[in-house]
């Protein structure tokens, strides 16, 4: 959450940036003096004059409030690195560098994951062997409220964050209105999604939702379904490691389903490209002699087609929806 | 200005379902908010973020309809333009682009990005002339102030690129601007900046660029936030770049990642095209390079 000083910092470092002096800044809104005291946290300022502070600056307002966003988010950028790291099941690193300053700020932090990283606190001291497995499920009950993420009219980042860390610990019941909710809202879009990024938001909401689909011929369809939209948003936002955690799920169900050859290049290429120690693990697992040669194969294929990869995938599915 | 703040706020108060009076309550009186709502009277803003925080929506939310999803297609298109536009994806960019075409000045700073954007897909579409798009760049220009910011910038920089002779000291002039500004206040465009600035230096290495180590620094550490395949590709090129100028032969292992990750995002023709121009540039054959490391996993 920023709160006003955050606003008065970024308003002083844009003037700076842009060489005004203050008296040009603040010529006919207020006088130096009161500038300099917001400068210091010793007044507070009313939205009017900010907006015309700002306009004095040539900014449009929401582009400020996009900027005062960013500064306090890089800022923060820990709180983020941390929950990454735990992402990529890296957790001695996420111990060793942030858990102790992330513990002593646990209610205060300033990013937009503020719920997501209190759980995860929990799941990396259970890794650690700070608290039991029971402990921790205990503290899971207390904390996710799937029925609240449920209710919302709309999908945030730090809900996600908190399907992905927790649907491995729900109840198969649970799972279920996991999948239901995913598919409806990713699918079938019927809710908005927002978040710091919202394609990361949707990917690993693709993710959590091809690895809870319980693979069965009933399935066949919602799982068709889901790789065909999982596959249209990659193209649209190619967005690393995100789509690797898509496809590595994806690549499972087209075991199970056989949709297209493709995706087991595509899942090839990008565990090759994708930075960190959790995708070059992967890849030893991946990299079969038999894959690698699939991998050669479709090399040569994909030369020959006319669209991306993620379309000919698409193009696929599309098939294979028409045959079901 | 600050009503339109309170209509975005009131749009997310009707998504979220929550009644005027149970939004208000405790920050301030009805009546007051729809004043603020109407019209331009004076509102702290504290009280503006007291309303978000009472009511649960991240300020996040409130920013990202607001720059996205609400009834302004031309305000929705610009970042989606600008993001298509920089990465040459022109496949889906079309409604985008008419958009914006259709509504110009909603937002006058980004639009300083967003025209030469514009202008420099219609080039790179055939729907200017060389002639034409140097013209209209300079008009764009005329109509900028001469300080460069991270959005005005963008106009000088296609012009720059247009240049048959450009001199050390205009490139000097890029390069004290990227060192300057802090890449916290605008991640992307700041992205953009670096991707533009080091891709010149690698089509045109006669030129001996100065201070691409510290350009890809920056953009290292900003794409570390943003891991978009695009980027991240463009990262490992310049790596492979800066690799190869310093004799350091870890730009093989590079150049087949960067290979490998471009068979992700470009069609085969897209990806000749590119694969060609580093063939050249580095004297190598990627593809072979990629065909054999894969055999060694």
């Amino acid at each position: 959450m920023l709160n006003e000083f955050d606003f008065i910092r970024v308003l002083e470092k844009l003037r700076t940036e842009k060489n005004m002096s203050i008296v040009e800044l603040t010529a006919g809104i207020m006088s130096r003096r009161t500038y300099s005291r917001l400068l210091s946290n010793e007044t507070r300022i009313n939205m009017l004059d900010l907006v015309r502070l700002v306009d004095r600056l040539g900014f449009p307002f929401i582009e400020f409030v996009q900027y005062a966003h960013n500064v306090v988010f890089m800022e923060n950028i820990h709180e983020y690195e941390f929950l990454t790291l735990i992402y990529n099941e890296n957790y001695k690193d996420a111990y060793d560098n942030y858990y102790k300053k992330i513990k002593s700020k646990i209610n205060k932090l300033r990013t937009p994951f503020a719920k997501s990283t209190t759980i995860i606190l929990f799941i990396l001291e259970e890794k650690m062997n700070i608290i039991s497995k029971d402990i921790l499920l205990e503290r899971l009950r207390e904390l996710v409220d799937l029925d609240f993420i449920f209710g919302q009219p709309i999908l945030l980042d730090d809900y996600i964050e908190i399907l992905y860390f927790y649907t491995p610990f729900a109840t198969q019941e649970e799972k279920e209105r996991i999948v239901i909710y995913l598919y409806e809202t990713l699918v079938k879009n019927t809710r908005l999604i927002l978040g710091h990024s919202v394609e990361m938001t949707t990917l690993k909401g693709f993710s959590i939702l091809q690895r809870a689909i319980r693979k069965t011929p009933e399935n066949r369809v919602i799982a068709i379904e889901t790789i065909q939209a999982a596959m249209q948003y990659i193209l649209r936002s190619s967005l690393a490691p995100e789509d690797v955690n898509v496809l590595l799920a994806m690549n499972e169900l087209n075991d199970y389903y056989q949709i297209s050859p493709y995706i087991l290049f595509y899942l090839m290429a990008a565990l090759r490209t994708t930075p960190g120690e959790r995708f070059k693990q992967l890849r030893k697992e991946i990299y079969t002699e038999a894959n690698v040669k699939t991998y050669l194969q479709q090399l040569e294929a994909f030369q020959k087609i006319d669209t991306t990869l993620c379309e000919e995938i698409i193009k696929n599915a599309i098939k294979s929806l028409q045959s079901a | 200005m600050q009503s339109n703040l309170y209509k975005v706020l009131d749009d997310l108060r009707q998504i979220y379902g929550i009644s005027v009076s149970d939004f208000c309550k405790g920050v301030i009186d009805e009546r007051t908010y729809y004043r603020y709502l109407s019209k331009d009277s004076t509102s702290s803003l504290s009280r503006f973020l007291d309303l978000l925080h009472t009511a649960n929506i991240p300020l996040v939310v409130f920013l990202i309809y607001a720059l996205h999803f609400r009834n302004d297609t031309a305000s929705a298109s610009f970042l989606r333009f600008i993001y298509r536009a920089h990465r040459g994806k022109y496949d889906d960019i079309l409604p985008h682009y008419n958009n914006l075409k259709n509504n110009p000045g909603v937002n006058q700073h980004i639009a300083q990005a967003v025209n030469a954007y514009i202008l420099r897909y219609e080039y790179d579409t055939n729907a200017l002339s060389k002639e034409e798009y140097i013209k209209k760049l300079d008009a764009l220009i005329a109509t900028l102030p001469e300080e460069f910011d991270i959005l005005t910038i963008f106009a000088h920089f296609f012009r720059f690129e247009m240049k048959e002779n450009p001199t050390n000291q205009e490139i000097k002039r890029f390069y004290t601007f990227i060192d300057k500004h802090d890449f916290k206040l605008s991640p992307l465009f700041s992205l953009n900046l670096y991707d533009l600035y080091l891709d010149y230096a690698l089509r045109n290495p006669h030129l001996n660029v100065e201070n691409l180590q510290e350009v890809y620094d920056k953009l290292a550490t900003v794409v570390a936030y943003f891991p978009n395949r695009y980027y991240l590709g463009k990262k490992y090129l310049f790596q492979a770049f800066l690799a190869y100028i310093n004799k350091n032969l870890d730009y093989k292992e590079l150049l087949i990642k960067y290979y490998v990750n471009a068979v992700l995002i470009y069609s085969p023709k897209v990806l000749e095209r590119n694969i060609a121009t580093i063939n050249t540039a580095l004297n190598i054959d990627v593809l072979a390079l990629v065909k054999e490391a894969m055999l060694s996993k």
